[in-house]
């Protein structure tokens, strides 16, 4: 059986938000880096931070959250913006 | 070495030439321009020769000075007066690190700022000079500088690159033909003339103003506008900051404190007259 | 100012510049930016009662100098990221090792690159990392690659895709054709942990590191920073009791005695570094002409003593490659070009 990566984020204790025409305004201090990040990404950062996941169990959670069906679909869009997020440095292996 | 030494704004500049004729035509350009603070110019542009020999044969003035780019490209020595006029842009967009850089231009009437973001060609400059010789004070036609810490416009009035058909227009509006430098030909940006700010433009560049409205102008379109969101202001205005990046969390919060407090809109315009009318007619609903 | 002595000299002895003139600021202003030690020259200058327009300047070099140290420290974080799941503890080197150890020669330091330090039977796991994590080579033809995985002492140069910053992977700090051969098994033995996965090189080794940066592995440009580090390095460490001592045993393991004696006496006369004169030696005759170099620099900020420092350009390639070498290294670069 294959072990899935874990993957945790200490966005909150790095950031300074702010919530914006829906979206979220991101000031990342450690890289110095500005994002605009949209749903499901904030969802997926706050629930990091409460405690690590794999991309499955985020899926899980994250649908669970947002109350929207959990389904191929689904696994795949946070599987991607899980990658964009570990290139980003917001979120890294547990 | 030849030199000048002049302040525009909060920039105490040296500006240093290996030719006479470039700093002699930036001191007719800058007539009137106070001395650096305390006497200290603190930032240093340079035009020189790329080589050695490049001084006298073929002549060719490349743009350096404290900061400067690798790969910027040398111009002739008949454009050197823009060569001088790039090298002090350089110095700002690349070294300027107390204030928030804006490239826009900005006018300024009873305390209240209008500034206007836009790349070259957008008509930033164009309508900036129109304004601030029909009642507006003349802030800046390059750079904007936002304070961190108060979040207000500081003035950096330097001499208005006018472009093409830009140069007749204001050729025609202004009386004293002493405000304008030479007629520069087939540069890189087209037909270029340069234009002092008028006399109330430089003894105010010291008073700052409020924020109030930012207007993103495009030049050469039917007359049309819209609104812009507060997350494409935000967005725009980090896009059209050479500095941001580098200043971290304070740039973050002025920028921020921008997009959220002042209104914005895009508008374009067919000629400058229309320009003109729009600019006037959201600074009436905006309050100016 | 007709060179960059009266930096030198504000750096080591802040005092100086309260009787500086306007055009002594000017100049000093625009010498230390082209030095890149204006970020440094801003903390020592940090206490001064100066005029408030320059206050004000070197305001604009300290911010420039803290996001640089942030920028750096970032992109250690991130190389650690990569390299600590297949095992590596990169060795930081310079700038980076500085800022992260929060050594006094990082205060105002200007960092450019990432450098580290990768045992060599690690190095192809260790690009192979990079590359997967977004890093590409910024030249990526046969003749360069070639050229650098025979001949010199680290990787071609990596720039990450979407930062843009760079990281220069080396597996020891001198090329295996320049005359000398420091040990890198013994830098990698001594080198000390900082932070899980993060490694600093030892007191001893990162002095003998700023020797060769500054002297066996460049022209000179950028010396007098180079310099400054030493400077900067050799004030905290000579505090121990052993380090002289030390860094004689490891001058002699790395084959740098000489250019650590000839850095030592550049340092003394440049900034009035205090160091053991037996380790130094005596002045060369030689010595004048690296301090003439190292200070080629005018009241306006531009590069001065063009043929010093050409012959110093031909040294430090001759220093790299042997000279039959070098010819045909030069050639095939013109044939590309």
């Amino acid at each position: 059986m294959v072990t899935e990566a874990l993957y945790r984020s200490d966005f909150l204790h790095h950031c300074r938000t702010h919530a914006i025409d829906g979206m979220l305004l991101v000031f990342h201090r450690p890289s110095g880096t500005t994002h605009f990040l949209a749903s499901p990404v904030p969802e997926m950062l706050e629930l990091l931070a409460e405690a690590p996941s794999d991309s499955a169990g985020l899926c899980r959670r994250l649908c669970e959250r947002l109350d929207v069906p959990q389904d191929d679909e689904a696994l795949a869009v946070v599987a991607a913006r899980l990658r964009d997020l570990v290139a980003s440095g917001l979120v890294q292996a547990a | 070495m030849h030199e000048i030494k002049l302040r525009v704004g909060t920039i105490s500049y040296r500006v240093a030439s290996p030719w006479l004729a470039p700093v002699a035509a930036l001191r007719r350009l800058y007539a009137g321009y106070p001395a650096p603070e305390d006497g200290i110019a603190t930032v240093t542009a340079r035009i020189g020769p790329p080589a050695r020999w490049r001084r006298w044969i073929r002549p060719q003035v490349g743009i350096e000075g404290d900061h400067s780019l690798p790969d910027t490209v040398p111009m002739a020595l008949r454009h050197a007066l823009l060569a001088a006029e790039m090298a002090m842009n350089m110095q700002v967009a690349l070294g300027e690190r107390r204030h928030l850089l804006l490239h826009a231009s900005a006018v300024e009437r009873g305390g209240k700022a209008l500034i206007m973001p836009g790349e070259s060609g957008s008509g930033k400059s164009t309508l900036a000079a129109l304004l601030g010789e029909a009642g507006w004070r003349l802030m800046a036609d390059e750079f904007v500088m936002i304070d961190l810490a108060s979040g207000m416009a500081l003035p950096f009035p330097r001499a208005i690159s006018l472009k093409n058909s830009a140069i007749a227009e204001m050729v025609g509006r202004i009386a004293d033909p002493g405000r304008f430098g030479p007629q520069l030909s087939a540069t890189p940006k087209g037909e270029l003339r340069h234009l002092r700010p008028n006399a109330d433009a430089i003894s105010r560049m010291d008073e700052p103003a409020v924020p109030a409205l930012i207007l993103f102008p495009s030049f050469g379109f039917e007359a049309a506008s819209e609104g812009v969101s507060r997350s494409e202001l935000f967005m725009r205005l980090t896009e059209g900051s050479t500095n941001y990046v580098a200043l971290g969390l304070p740039g973050f919060e002025a920028l921020l404190r921008l997009a959220q407090s002042v209104p914005s809109a895009r508008f374009a315009y067919p000629d400058s007259d229309s320009g003109i009318a729009i600019v006037e007619q959201f600074c009436a609903e905006a309050g100016i | 100012m007709r060179d960059a002595r009266a930096l030198a000299a504000a750096l080591a002895d802040p005092v100086s510049v309260l009787a500086f003139s306007s055009d002594d600021w000017t100049s000093l202003l625009a010498i230390a930016r082209a030095e890149r030690l204006d970020g440094s020259l801003a903390f020592r200058l940090a206490d001064l009662p100066l005029p408030p327009v320059v206050l004000r300047a070197l305001e604009d070099a300290r911010a420039q100098a803290e996001f640089g140290q942030t920028q750096a420290l970032w992109e250690v974080e991130m190389a650690r990221r990569v390299l600590a799941p297949i095992g590596i503890a990169p060795i930081l080197l310079k700038g980076s090792a500085f800022a992260f150890a929060r050594l006094p020669a990082g205060i105002g330091r200007l960092v450019g690159d990432l450098d580290i330090l990768v045992p060599r039977d690690r190095i192809d796991d260790a690009e192979a990392a990079l590359l997967a994590a977004g890093f590409e080579w910024v030249k990526n033809d046969d003749y360069t690659q070639l050229y650098y995985r025979r001949w010199m002492h680290e990787l071609p140069p990596l720039v990450h895709r979407e930062r843009g910053s760079m990281i220069d992977v080396h597996h020891t700090i001198l090329p295996p054709t320049a005359r000398r051969t420091p040990d890198a098994a013994a830098l990698i033995g001594d080198s000390i942990e900082i932070a899980p996965s993060l490694r600093i090189l030892s007191p001893p080794d990162m002095i003998i590191h700023a020797v060769a940066h500054l002297l066996a592995d460049g022209d000179l440009a950028g010396g007098l920073r180079n310099l400054w580090d030493i400077d900067r390095l050799l004030r905290l460490f000579a505090a121990s009791a052993d380090f002289w001592k030390a860094l004689e045993r490891r001058a002699a393991l790395h084959e740098m005695r000489e250019p650590l004696g000839l850095a030592l006496r550049l340092a003394d006369r440049i900034f009035a570094t205090p160091v053991e004169p037996r380790l130094a030696g005596y002045d060369r005759m030689r010595d004048g002409l690296f301090v003439r170099r190292l200070l080629a620099r005018d009241g306006w900020g531009r590069p001065t003593r063009p043929i010093n420092r050409l012959g110093f350009y031909v040294r430090s390639h001759w220093m790299r490659m042997p000279p039959l070498m070098l010819a045909r290294h030069l050639w095939i670069k013109a044939r590309a070009t």
